[in-house]
């Protein structure tokens, strides 16, 4: 059982969570066989994590270059999106691709940037609405995944979307 | 995190903590519902003693459903030393991520149910330190790095 100290700051957290997603994967090989390709649990929610928070930060940069919103809290929030997607990434298993190959026989994921349903800049209610959805989400995530360092990560990001969403309320 | 809920995923360990600022929060919150210089915090710290008491009955249900010992009220918390608005507010705002603290404890429990209660306390004590004038922090509940 994993023991630990007093407090915890981001970097031990992550420390550990790139641990854990790196034991689960190895232990996990070949006993799950509902996800693809060896993917364990853990990491098929923090590859769902990650093209969430690609297609949001795709939203919010629409958004401002559209520039009808407030443009210094949406580039504030965008700013904590990144900080997410970085930390989601360093989660992922040791020598895991951020994107991987798509499976055979499936078209994989449309990239953000090509997606025409993200083509239009969403308006800060609709980006609030994408706020309050993906925090609605993370209690969810949080407890699908085995790695407790990782269900604290999602927990976190949860706590700083529903922050999202009173601050753009707030405008 | 005291000594004796070293371990990250013992139930009764991290439900503790989470009293323990939960039984905080109630005392400050009721300071603040007494004490404060306006109108509008006192009626904000009654009504917000309030939902801390309601989470503070959820725990301890949780903590006795796990066959737990709820820990013992302190007879006093700290409070401010000052009375004035940006005292309180400065003050609450500790208090709250006091609270996120020990949710984050919460959502790295083996008890998956208690992952669900601690992701949602996590992000009702963000908000609540957000109203009281807190910065927002892109991972919530963590110490700076």
């Amino acid at each position: 059982m994993v023991r630990v100290a007093a407090g915890v700051s981001r970097r031990a957290l992550l420390g550990m969570v790139v641990a854990g997603a790196s034991a689960a994967a190895v232990t996990g090989c070949g006993t799950v066989d509902w996800y693809p390709s060896g993917t364990t649990p853990d990491e098929h929610v923090l590859r769902s994590l990650l093209r969430e928070k690609e297609r949001l930060l795709v939203r919010y940069e629409k958004a401002l270059a559209d520039g009808s919103g407030p443009s210094d809290l949406l580039d504030r929030l965008s700013e904590d999106h990144r900080a997410h997607l970085d930390a989601l990434t360093d989660a992922l298993p040791e020598g895991a691709e951020p994107t991987p190959p798509a499976e055979e026989g499936s078209p994989g994921p449309v990239p953000p940037e090509e997606d025409p349903d993200l083509a239009e800049a969403p308006s800060t209610a609709a980006l609030r609405a994408m706020e309050a959805a993906a925090a609605g989400a993370r209690p969810d995530q949080a407890a699908a995944v085995t790695d407790r360092g990782l269900a604290q990560l999602i927990g976190s990001i949860g706590a700083c979307e529903a922050g999202h969403t009173y601050l753009l309320d707030e405008v | 995190m005291s000594e004796e809920s070293e371990t990250a995923g013992d139930a009764v360990s991290v439900l503790a903590e989470a009293l323990r600022a939960e039984y905080a929060a109630v005392y400050a919150y009721e300071f603040v519902g007494g004490s404060a210089g306006d109108e509008d915090r006192r009626s904000r710290g009654l009504a917000l003693a309030g939902e801390h008491k309601s989470t503070r009955a959820e725990l301890r249900e949780a903590m006795l459903d796990r066959d737990g010992s709820p820990p013992a009220v302190r007879p006093t918390y700290p409070l401010p030393s000052d009375k004035d608005g940006r005292s309180i507010d400065d003050f609450v705002v500790g208090v709250e991520n006091t609270c996120a603290r020990a949710a984050l404890w919460l959502t790295a429990a083996d008890d998956t149910d208690l992952r669900t209660t601690g992701t949602r306390l996590l992000q009702e004590a963000t908000v609540r330190a957000l109203e009281w004038g807190g910065e927002l922090d892109s991972l919530p509940g963590f110490e700076g790095s």
